[in-house]
């Protein structure tokens, strides 16, 4: 009886070891993490520098982007399929109030999807066919998705697109390197993942000429953070706290000026 | 007592219905198992034995699937480990596909939906 019975001090004692253990869990908890997990992740992002994009390199970079993955080329209205599209400034960034600065639809600036820090369209997902990647690429199973199209109510940016037709119908020439969609799903931009693990750069910041800059937004050396670094930039409709990992660099103030 | 005759003739008439099958289909030939043909392309060996692609290649495909998009890993099935597509991968060898996908899946009637994305276009000649 007595054996299983706990002091009052050796209660409190171990209490107070556990915390001190706790404590110091910082300064040794990396020993306790698994080998290559933790602590190293790479979470990926892109910089569009759009002061230097003019409306026909933003079509480059589209053609270069829907060419590549075989995005059909629908055009009954509201039927479109886009991964990767130019949009005026108004429309990307309409709570920007400049009423006395250059015309803002004359301005154009591409689009894609931002895979977010938190995604919406992942949470809405009732098959888990979108999700987030550790390397922070929102992925979308096409194995997966059942065409519920919750994924597209939720996301903020319209960067979705379903399938109301055949899309193979609307391909002149299917390409070799990447599979077309089917009837009945949902499709968006995944940051060129394919690409990626050959280790190339995405299909739109190649044909962009060098202003949409590709890379791990975790490294503070890496090439897009640097430029955030060192500019003042914009995320789309960032007060909804979704965390876009798609930067706007605000140029052309200190240019102008 | 009274009813046997009728019990007869109903039992009788069960029989029959029941094992109709197999008398209506008396002297049909069994459709063959259609000739399983390896494109040209193959080389001699597949990425696994044939007996274990035959038993497996469904649940082989379904893992590398996984693992590919979901997990953003490459499989080792070939190619020294490189990512490689699908089509690029069983297409290649297995150029035919209508002979030999497509055929042996009719046979044992199973539908696979692959091919309303994945195209023979991604194969390498
Ligand atoms: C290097 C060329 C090559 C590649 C790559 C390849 N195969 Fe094969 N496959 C063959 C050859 C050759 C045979 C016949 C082997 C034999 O009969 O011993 C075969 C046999 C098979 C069979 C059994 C057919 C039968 O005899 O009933 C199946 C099923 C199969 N392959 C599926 C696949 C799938 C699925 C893939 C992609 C994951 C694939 N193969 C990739 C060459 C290849
Ligand atoms: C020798 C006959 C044979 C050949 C050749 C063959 N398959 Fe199959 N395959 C089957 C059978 C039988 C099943 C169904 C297994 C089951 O339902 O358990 C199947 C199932 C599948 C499935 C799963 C379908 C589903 O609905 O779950 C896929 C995917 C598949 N095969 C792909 C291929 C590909 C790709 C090739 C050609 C490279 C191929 N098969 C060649 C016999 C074959
Ligand atoms: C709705 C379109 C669609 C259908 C249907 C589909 N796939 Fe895919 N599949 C894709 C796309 C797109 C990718 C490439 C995803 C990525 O990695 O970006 C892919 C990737 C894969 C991969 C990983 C290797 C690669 O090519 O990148 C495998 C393996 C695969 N699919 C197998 C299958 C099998 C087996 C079936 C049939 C049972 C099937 N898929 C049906 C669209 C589809």
């Amino acid at each position: 009886m007595s054996g299983k019975k706990i002091s009052r001090r050796r209660f409190l004692g171990l209490g107070g070891a556990i915390l001190a253990g706790t404590a110091l869990l910082p300064a040794f908890g990396a020993a306790l993490l698994p080998p290559g997990g933790g602590g190293q992740s790479v979470r990926y992002g892109m910089v569009v520098d759009w002061r230097r994009l003019t409306a026909e390199d933003i079509a480059r970079m589209s053609r270069a982007c829907h060419e590549g993955h075989n995005v059909p080329a629908v055009t009954e209205p509201g039927h479109e399929v886009k991964w990767l599209w130019g949009e005026s400034f108004d429309r990307v960034f309409p709570e920007w109030e400049a009423p006395y600065a250059e015309d803002p639809r004359a301005l154009s600036l591409p689009v894609l999807c931002n895979h977010c820090e938190s995604p919406p369209c992942c949470r809405v997902c009732p098959t888990e066919a979108t999700f987030k990647r550790a390397d922070g690429v929102v992925m979308m199973d096409y194995h997966r998705c059942i065409g519920c199209r919750f994924c597209m109510a939720a996301c903020p940016y319209g960067a979705r697109s379903f399938n109301f037709t055949d899309p193979r119908r609307y391909l002149d020439e299917i390409r070799g390197d990447y599979p077309t969609r089917a009837l009945g799903v949902v499709e968006k931009c995944d940051f060129c993942e394919e690409r990626l693990r050959l280790g190339l750069e995405p299909l739109c910041a190649e044909a962009s000429g060098g202003a949409v800059v590709f890379g791990d937004l975790a490294d503070p050396d890496s090439a897009p953070r640097r430029l955030l670094a060192a500019n003042f930039s914009l995320r789309r409709k960032a007060e909804l706290g979704t965390g876009p990992n798609v930067h706007y660099l605000w140029r052309g103030v200190e240019a102008d000026a | 007592m009274m009813k046997e005759k009728e019990i007869m003739i109903g039992l009788i008439f069960f029989l029959a219905l029941f094992t109709a099958p197999f008398w209506l289909n008396v002297g049909n030939s069994v459709t063959a198992a259609p000739e399983v043909v390896i494109s040209a392309a193959a080389g001699e060996e597949c990425l696994f034995s044939a007996a274990e692609m035959r038993e497996r290649h469904m649940q082989i495909l379904d893992e590398w699937r996984t693992v590919s998009v979901r997990e953003g890993k490459t499989l080792d099935l070939s190619a020294g480990g490189a990512h490689i597509g699908f089509e690029e991968n069983c297409l290649t060898c297995h150029a035919n596909r209508e002979e030999f996908c497509d055929a042996c899946h009719a046979y044992t009637a199973v539908n696979p939906d692959c091919w309303d994305c994945h195209h023979s276009a991604g194969a390498k000649s």
